[in-house]
């Protein structure tokens, strides 16, 4: 038993594979984009029941978003010595702006302002998300990302890529499609109608770097879920979109026919 | 906390690889393979504090990807466990997958849990 175990073991380790592709940093960024996410579903519960959605611009990040994280008294942006790095228009006549600022704990944050077009006042408030890094930590990771979304605006997107991938723009990739985000100098925003509930077939979503060499320095896949307000509903539907489409049943979207 | 999450990190990069293989054939790839990790250890990080006993982040860790790859495979519990399992590259080992082939459903379940498990426990080189 044990020599046949012993021999049975080497044949199937020979067929490992041992293609190193460890991504930390893309763990920590999904681990982030989860929490995030849970607690804009929360949001948007107690929201729907106080009729405060209307007044919702975007579900926005606050400080009890970070209070998940157990911290007695979160860092926040000390806005006045907040830079612009990067605006793009949406939908509404309104504009989106990613400001970097250093925290009140001496760390750094990054946020989110919507404001009607041509308002250029400087932020008191992050009006579409945003984060800062605990205690004196600075941000850290190659790429990454987070988009906003209410029942009734346009998601957002917005993000940030390391320094040392030399990004040169960074596109929204879809399955038939792709958008520009508007980027500079290491900061991304745009409002992307095509990350709403989106039909199945331009699944999966991926957020892409490129670098000045015209080649892909970066890029992260959008887990489905997030792409869908109402997941649970979503779920099985994309399930028999599968099987119809004889997709392979995996993470990766391969199919027959769409 | 932070002691907990360097203990996910650590089984992280001690385990990514044989979790990866071992997973491959249950969802039918490696690339998928490598989501499911991810998404296991992602979760993992955000649900840390449910870890009761520190020494055992290894199999936990383990269940959540193992849980995220049936629901993968469109299977609601462990109850529906797969039948079709095979080695991914069947040309590697013609004989090897041939044998397995021959197994019952079943039966072949309990090698491939038996057998990658184990080398998905082993750290990787």
């Amino acid at each position: 038993m044990t020599n046949a175990d012993g021999l049975l073991a080497v044949r199937f380790a020979a067929t490992r594979d041992g293609h190193d592709d460890r991504d930390w940093d893309d763990v920590l960024q999904r681990a982030n984009a989860q929490t995030v996410t849970m607690h804009r579903r929360r949001l948007a519960l107690v929201a729907a029941a106080v009729l405060l959605a209307i007044a919702l611009p975007t579900l926005a990040l606050s400080a009890s978003v970070r209070g998940l994280f157990g911290l007695g008294r979160p860092p926040r942006p000390e806005y006045r010595q907040a830079r612009l790095a990067v605006s793009a228009p949406i939908p509404g006549g309104r504009v989106a702006r990613v400001w970097v600022a250093p925290s009140t704990t001496g760390g750094t944050c990054e946020f989110v302002t919507i404001d009607p077009a041509g308002r250029n006042r400087h932020p008191v408030r992050m009006t579409g998300g945003g984060g800062c890094t605990l205690g004196h930590a600075r941000f850290h990771g190659q790429l990454s990302w987070s988009f906003s979304r209410g029942r009734r605006d346009t998601p957002i997107v917005h993000g940030r890529v390391g320094a040392n991938l030399h990004a040169a723009r960074v596109e929204l990739r879809w399955h038939g499609g792709v958008q520009q985000l508007a980027y500079s100098g290491g900061y991304f925003v745009a409002a992307s109608p095509a990350l709403k509930d989106p039909p199945f077939r331009r699944l999966p979503y991926d957020i892409v770097v490129y670098n000045t060499d015209g080649r892909i320095a970066a890029q992260s896949r959008i887990p489905t879920s997030f792409l869908y307000l109402d997941w649970k509903r979503f779920q099985p539907r994309l399930h028999r979109f599968r099987i119809a489409h004889r997709c392979s049943a995996s993470l990766v979207w391969h199919c027959k026919s769409r | 906390m932070a002691r907990v999450e360097a203990l996910i990190e650590q089984v992280y990069r001690e385990r990514y690889i044989g979790f990866r293989n071992a997973l491959a054939p249950l969802v039918g790839g490696r690339d998928a393979a490598h989501d499911v990790v991810q998404e296991a250890f992602a979760r993992a990080l955000r649900d840390s504090r449910k870890l009761r006993r520190k020494g055992s982040v290894t199999p936990w860790v383990w269940r959540i990807a193992f849980r995220i790859a049936l629901r993968e495979r469109g299977r609601l519990s462990e109850d529906e466990l797969p039948d079709d399992l095979m080695i991914l590259d069947p040309e590697r080992d013609p004989a090897l997958a041939a044998a397995v082939r021959c197994l019952p459903p079943k039966r072949r379940l309990v090698l491939f849990l038996a057998l990658l498990r184990r080398l998905q426990l082993r750290r990787d080189r």
